[in-house]
């Protein structure tokens, strides 16, 4: 995939299981975090269990990509931001019942509501550039 | 209802809720195909941050002025855009595609008034926003992606994740509303 409108596809895939499998649903995340119905708990550790399964034979066999090259795992660094983020992130998650990913499905599902958390989150991004200067200084890297 | 709506396959995949363990399989066999197709680790909130430099092209913040937001219309604008797309066809081959004002129970349990919804979860993205960029990515990049390639900010951010929304939820739910 070369050309940038190339990723729409990818990302239609990406939507409709998101959709089909309950992550835009809130009252699914409510009920997870509330411990009243478990099943988004149950799908994120097939995922992560099926995504680690297969991490590991593309890296035991040192699979190549359609773009031609040897598949490149990328990881995020562990820095002084990670937790602080992912807490500030966790509160946000719990207010809306939904994450960047999931509010696009819930948008396109036609639900209004996402449509504030989507600029919300826009917003909050511009509001970390803004306070990015500070935030450098305690250590938080770029990425 | 079209004809193919008699077929309980089609029920299965495109009507009723999918069993937690087929969804697992399938968002989880995403990963490989991204990196197989792309060669791409998953990740969506970098994303936003192309759409804010739309907003303000000419910024000369420092954070908004990385190579990711180099250029407006990435890869990851397009990838939205199809999370979009994607999710309205989930619904429209369900056959109930539906304008909604109310998120789920919601307005039922906290308040019916449209405008202190739209500042309710305005607010909810501000720290979703301001949390992934901190953080270095949302629970796609983190625990989706993150986990299963063994990196441990993938399992500190999503400790941070599910603590964050355990405290809001239960705050919410249990003392507030």
């Amino acid at each position: 995939m070369r050309k940038p409108y190339m990723f729409l596809f990818p990302g239609m895939i990406f939507g409709f299981l998101l959709s089909r499998a309950g992550f835009s649903d809130y009252d699914l995340f409510m009920d997870m975090f509330l411990f009243t119905n478990l099943k988004l708990v149950w799908t994120m550790f097939t995922a992560i269990g099926v995504a680690m399964l297969s991490m590991y034979l593309i890296r035991k066999f040192r699979a190549r990509s359609l773009t031609g090259e040897p598949v490149r795992i990328k990881i995020k660094s562990l820095h002084r931001g990670t937790l602080a983020g992912g807490l500030i992130f966790g509160v946000g998650w719990g207010m809306s019942g939904a994450c960047p990913g999931t509010v696009l499905a819930q948008l396109g599902e036609g639900k209004i509501p996402a449509a504030f958390t989507f600029s919300g989150i826009v917003f909050g991004i511009y509001l970390f550039a803004i306070l990015y200067p500070r935030l450098k200084k305690l250590g938080v890297p770029l990425e | 209802m079209n004809i193919f709506q008699q077929n309980s396959l089609y029920e299965f995949l495109f009507i009723n809720p999918w069993p937690w363990w087929f969804g697992g399989v399938l968002i989880g066999l995403f990963v490989p195909f991204f990196y197989l197709t792309a060669n791409l680790p998953l990740g969506v909130s970098t994303g936003y941050g192309n759409l804010c430099r739309a907003v303000l092209p000419d910024t000369k913040l420092e954070a908004l002025n990385t190579p990711a937001y180099r250029k407006i219309f990435t890869w990851r604008v397009f990838f939205i855009a199809g999370i979009i797309l994607g999710a309205a066809l989930a619904r429209i081959l369900s056959g109930d595609y539906a304008l909604v004002t109310e998120m789920g129970r919601f307005g039922a349990t906290v308040t019916h008034s449209f405008s202190l919804t739209a500042v309710w979860f305005f607010s909810g993205g501000i720290l979703l926003g301001f949390g992934a960029r901190t953080a270095g990515g949302c629970p796609s990049a983190h625990t989706i992606h993150g986990i299963p390639c063994l990196a441990p900010s993938g399992f500190v951010a999503t400790a941070g994740f599910f603590a964050g929304g355990l405290f809001a939820v239960n705050l919410i739910y249990r003392i507030l509303f």
